[in-house]
């Protein structure tokens, strides 16, 4: 699995990430707090805005249904109550998918039927919080998100994979997928802050899937998270030693 | 970072003096373009540019899929560029909401290549009436440091050019189409019939006498600058887009409001043009090129070519 970050890309964000896993690219920008438009002004808590902007063509409503699961998320994470009255703004651009990958750039079918996969949302949400850290936005804890696929069961014994970050051909062939995002406090999976499943699957299915959840998020955040957190303040106070 | 940046006086004063003594504070000639630069041609997709030109970077795809072609027009295939700014780029930018800036940013984009038929829109039909291609180019700007139009028309011709469409067979008389994998059949590249390159020239009244001007008489105290960055966008008085090729042929050319020129500058424009144009031009083509180059060794395209050379 390819992981690699980049943080403060852009100079007009206040917090900025570029994220690119093996097949899904994008970047996500954070400014804020800023003065909300009167409308966006809450009293007591910092507003949200949210957009996302899909890698080909116009946002769409499926562009919509993302900013709203990705605003569910980030409510839940971000201290909101120390910046009353104030807007915090936050852009994914994606710029690759892994169906725009597949075929050079060209997309043989209609835009129409292209086929519908999470994986975006999954790469939004670990984009955000390097993006979040770097515009030094208050945290309850730290987040990790991850995608986990379920196989279609095989021909003669039933037997089921889970796969995590599965590429697209995986995905094809899944009955199922799964974003799960935990809330990390002392490098241990805290809270479910999102679970987002596409597919047919039991019961049973999805707690395992859970399970894998906290492992992988895990890994993850002690694999990468930390790692890149570490390295950016050594490279940010760099001045200081 | 706030959402709007106010030039005090005395900066303003400060700049008009450096432009007096002929010199801009970003310490390039009146003349000057930041060239182009971090220019990355994906590897795994055709299309898919990211560059940058000061701190201004965009990133660009195109992509392309098969549809029916528009009545009035059976024999022609559909080309649109998509560019909307949002606050990514620069919180002044509102997001869901079209500035005039932004439209005016799209409108020249949109002006300069797909009204000047820069692309061949009769090589993108498959099936007279049934099948074209359709091509779709999204811009998308990530960070502001003025002067988004040259940027832009530059990074959508890069992306144009990088682009190839899969290749198609005509099976059954015409009546089916087989589209080829990209890996099954060397994919084709777009048809471009030139290559539009913009410039924007910035005008600042330096004597500051305002009668003078709307006389339209005085413009020997004008003096003009050439790709601003954010600092001088913000203070200029009027600004001229010209959009030509390498051809010589001036293909845009849009002057909106702001202060008066005097016509036979707009010659002089034209010409010191030229030169930029020329290396711009020749800046994508070496590009494309090296990238050409780049793919072929690394995938050993060599082994598939079949004649001999001569």
């Amino acid at each position: 699995m390819t992981f690699k970050v980049r943080t403060s890309v852009l100079d007009n964000s206040d917090g900025s990430a570029e994220l690119t896993t093996s097949d899904v690219k994008l970047i996500v920008s954070i400014t804020g707090p800023i003065e909300p438009k009167p409308r966006q002004e809450l009293p007591n808590v910092a507003s949200l805005e949210i957009v996302v902007r899909p890698a080909v063509g116009l946002s769409t409503t499926r562009e919509k249904v993302l900013e709203d699961k990705l605003r569910g998320m980030l409510q839940a994470v971000i201290v909101r109550h120390l910046y009353p009255r104030q807007l915090i703004q936050i852009i994914v651009q994606i710029q690759a998918t892994p169906l725009s990958k597949h075929q050079g750039g060209a997309y043989s079918n209609h835009r129409d039927e292209v086929e519908y996969s999470n994986v975006e949302l999954n790469a939004a949400i670990n984009g955000c919080y390097f993006a979040l850290v770097d515009a030094g936005i208050a945290l309850y804890s730290s987040f990790a998100s991850t995608c986990i696929s379920i196989t279609k069961p095989h021909e003669i014994n039933d037997n089921q994979e889970y796969i995590i970050q599965p590429t697209l051909d995986q995905l094809n062939n899944s009955s199922s997928h799964h974003i799960i995002c935990f809330s990390i406090e002392d490098k241990k999976a805290t809270k479910l802050l999102l679970i987002d499943s596409l597919g047919e699957f039991t019961e049973e299915e999805l707690f395992t899937v859970i399970s894998k959840g906290v492992e992988q998020t895990e890994l993850l955040h002690e694999n990468y998270q930390r790692k890149y957190i570490s390295d950016k303040i050594h490279n940010d106070y760099i001045w200081k030693s | 970072m706030s959402r709007s940046v106010d030039v005090s006086t005395n900066e303003r004063a400060y700049f008009i003096e450096g432009l007096k003594a002929g010199i801009r504070l970003n310490g390039r000639r009146f003349d000057e373009i930041r060239y182009p630069h971090n220019i990355h041609l994906s590897k795994e997709e055709y299309g898919y540019v990211e560059l940058e030109w000061g701190k201004n970077k965009i990133s660009v795809r195109v992509s392309s899929y098969i549809r029916k072609p528009f009545e009035d027009r059976p024999f022609e295939g559909i080309f649109n560029i998509n560019c909307e700014i949002n606050s990514m780029a620069s919180a002044k930018f509102e997001n869901g909401k079209n500035s005039d800036e932004e439209v005016l940013i799209s409108r020249i984009i949109e002006k300069s290549i797909r009204r000047s038929n820069s692309l061949d829109l009769e090589s993108l039909c498959i099936i007279a009436g049934e099948k074209v291609w359709n091509i779709t180019v999204d811009l998308n700007f990530l960070n502001y440091d003025g002067n988004f139009i040259d940027i832009g028309c530059f990074g959508v011709m890069l992306a144009l050019q990088h682009f190839k469409k899969p290749d198609i067979s005509i099976i059954n008389g015409g009546e089916d189409i087989i589209v080829h994998d990209i890996n099954e059949r060397e994919p084709q590249p777009l048809s471009i019939l030139h290559v539009p390159v913009c410039l924007t020239y910035c005008f600042y009244n330096i004597t500051n006498q305002q009668e003078v001007n709307i006389k339209g008489e005085s413009t020997s105290d004008d003096i003009y600058l050439l790709d601003c960055d954010y600092k001088e966008d913000l203070l200029k008085s009027g600004s001229i887009i010209i959009t030509l090729n390498k051809n010589r042929e001036i293909i845009q050319l849009s002057k909106n409001g702001g202060i008066p020129i005097d016509a036979s500058l707009l010659v002089d424009l034209a010409l010191g043009s030229i030169k930029v144009v020329d290396e711009l031009t020749d800046l994508m083509k070496k590009l494309i090129k090296d990238h050409e180059q780049q793919r072929f060794d690394e995938l050993n395209l060599k082994l598939l070519q079949v004649g001999a050379d001569r």
